[in-house]
């Protein structure tokens, strides 16, 4: 099993890779002067309309990978090709989602769905239809109106994440998007982002630590090891869709899959704990 | 969760209270006065109080000079929190600029202002300028503290998702920046409303020819505590009124705010 996961190449397919990411490094200079190496050497690729989980211990660098790969950082060295031409800054051809709520708590629901044509100045009218035809998918209709803080963890999840679909990015990263939600509503959610992934297919990269999350949603999944991290391992996701989370989890093929990354990712947790 | 706090008595009960509480306070100064436990010649009462606001109204002068030192505060309000918000935002956004000058404001702000009252009178005149003036300088710093405060606290979580969404430096700001700081800015002029009618009031007794702090000044050097005591209930009017005014803004601008309730917590 281990002899293709160890080796990941770049380019399983044909198609030319979205997303190609070559020996990155970075490194943050710790509290006291000294530099703390976050991101070892990084190579990877993702081909379009690929989900693609990342998953690693916990402080392995995950969310800074996604940061440079967003052009929110500079990495220190290696680079990121988006459709073959380098990554340079920020470009609205990503859309991302973070893990921390980032609604504006002045603006209504449906005034956070708007934020983002309103800033690439989308007529006002246009935007509102636009803007309520997410809030009706997202089963969010009656709440339109509501405050951030009159709705529900999952609510603001999914007021965030049709924020950033409003902007219609071909590319969307999600950053342990549903890590503060609990197990229902993060199964729900997973439900939710297989429904959409499904009726408009997007390039995706999803980073969590919940490996039932990664198999569920993914068509590949890359290992990190600890920090400073490298792609230890890729295993792909042979699970038919439309995929249900909820039956998922008693497939064969899903318990073998997590048992194979629970093993890898057990490595890089106890060598953590010897060191 | 008004529903769990039993034994709170709600809003309308609440204001009964409060006027019955007012009430029984000034019954218990009447009656000191009326007893001769206390000197009604120096401290007034009640009853003197409500013979004289009609006197002081037909004489004409009550409205003459509340309107004189209501305008001084009101302008020294308003320009005290432009000019405020606008160094904060100016000091805030550019941040070296801001360090280097945000010093000089605390430097500033830490000599007593009211200090400065007789020389503005000198400089300005008698007339209302120099209490604007006196006003203003009073509500700028803390409208420009609170102000600048609120810009360094905006949630970095919130500023990076816009970023990310492609918004200009300007967007940023129209859009992130301004709202967020909008209950810093009205906690600002909460305190602001208090300091411009201080600001009126002290400015006036330093020279001035009309105003409450005028009459009030000239009326204590003639012994005539009633008439100081209805200027300060008519400055104790203006200020409930101030008030109720800023919790109307506060609740029209801050409605996205979750409702503070701290019963049962205590």
């Amino acid at each position: 099993m281990k002899d293709s996961s160890q080796h990941p190449s770049p380019d399983a397919s044909n198609a030319p890779a979205k997303f190609v990411v070559t020996g990155l490094r970075h490194a943050f200079v710790a509290e006291g002067g000294s530099s703390v190496s976050v991101l070892a050497d990084i190579s990877f690729s993702v081909r379009p309309f690929e989900f693609v989980a990342v998953v690693g211990p916990s402080g392995c660098g995950k969310s800074t990978l996604l940061n440079i790969m967003s052009g929110l950082l500079s990495p220190q060295a290696g680079s990121v090709t988006l459709d073959g031409r380098k990554l340079q800054g920020i470009t609205p051809r990503i859309g991302y989602i973070s893990q921390s709520d980032s609604l504006l708590p002045w603006r209504t629901a449906l005034a956070n769905v708007e934020l983002g044509m309103e800033l690439r100045g989308v007529p006002k009218a246009e935007r509102r239809e636009r803007a309520m035809e997410l809030v009706r998918q997202a089963d969010l209709l009656g709440f339109e109106n509501a405050y951030p803080y009159q709705l529900s963890g999952g609510m603001r999840k999914r007021v965030d994440i049709i924020k950033i679909l409003a902007m219609d990015p071909e590319i969307i990263f999600m950053d342990e998007p549903f890590a503060s939600l609990d197990i229902f509503t993060r199964e729900m959610m997973q439900a939710y982002i297989l429904s959409l992934w499904q009726a408009t297919q997007r390039t995706v990269l999803f980073i969590t630590h919940d490996l039932t999350e990664a198999i569920t949603l993914s068509d590949r999944i890359l290992i990190l090891t600890r920090r400073p991290a490298l792609v230890k391992a890729e295993h792909l996701v042979s699970l038919p869709r439309p995929r249900t989370p909820a039956e998922l989890r008693f497939d064969p093929t899903f318990i073998n899959l997590h048992k194979r990354i629970w093993i890898d990712l057990q490595d890089e947790v106890e060598e953590r704990q010897h060191s | 969760m008004k529903h769990f706090a039993f034994g709170t008595p709600g809003t309308s009960m609440q204001n009964v209270i409060r006027i019955a509480l007012f009430l029984a306070l000034m019954a218990i100064w009447e009656l000191l006065a009326a007893s001769g436990v206390v000197n009604p010649f120096y401290s007034s009462q009640p009853s003197q109080i409500l013979r004289d606001l009609p006197q002081f109204y037909s004489e004409g002068d009550l409205l003459k000079h509340t309107a004189i030192t209501l305008a001084e505060a009101l302008w020294g309000l308003a320009l005290g929190t432009v000019f405020g918000i606008v160094v904060a935002f100016f000091l805030g956004l550019f941040d070296t600029l801001g360090k280097i000058i945000e010093p000089f404001i605390t430097a500033v702000y830490g000599i007593p202002k009211l200090a400065l009252a007789p020389i503005f009178v000198l400089w300005f005149g008698l007339g209302l300028e120099s209490k604007i003036i006196m006003a203003s300088l009073l509500v700028f710093f803390l409208v420009f503290f609170s102000t600048y405060g609120g810009i360094k606290s905006v949630d970095r979580n919130i500023l990076t998702a816009v970023r990310l969404m492609g918004a200009s430096q300007g967007q940023i700001v129209r859009k992130v920046i301004l709202p967020s700081s909008v209950p810093w800015i009205l906690a600002g002029v909460r305190g602001g409303l208090g300091a411009s009618l201080i600001g009126a009031i002290v400015g006036e007794y330093m020279g001035a020819s009309a105003g409450l702090g005028w009459v009030i000044s000239s009326a204590t050097s003639f012994f005539k505590v009633d008439r100081v005591m209805s200027c300060i209930f008519i400055l104790f009017i203006v200020g409930i009124v101030f008030n109720m005014i800023l919790k109307y803004i506060e609740r029209l601008l801050l409605k996205w705010r979750p409702p503070l309730d701290y019963s049962g917590t205590l």
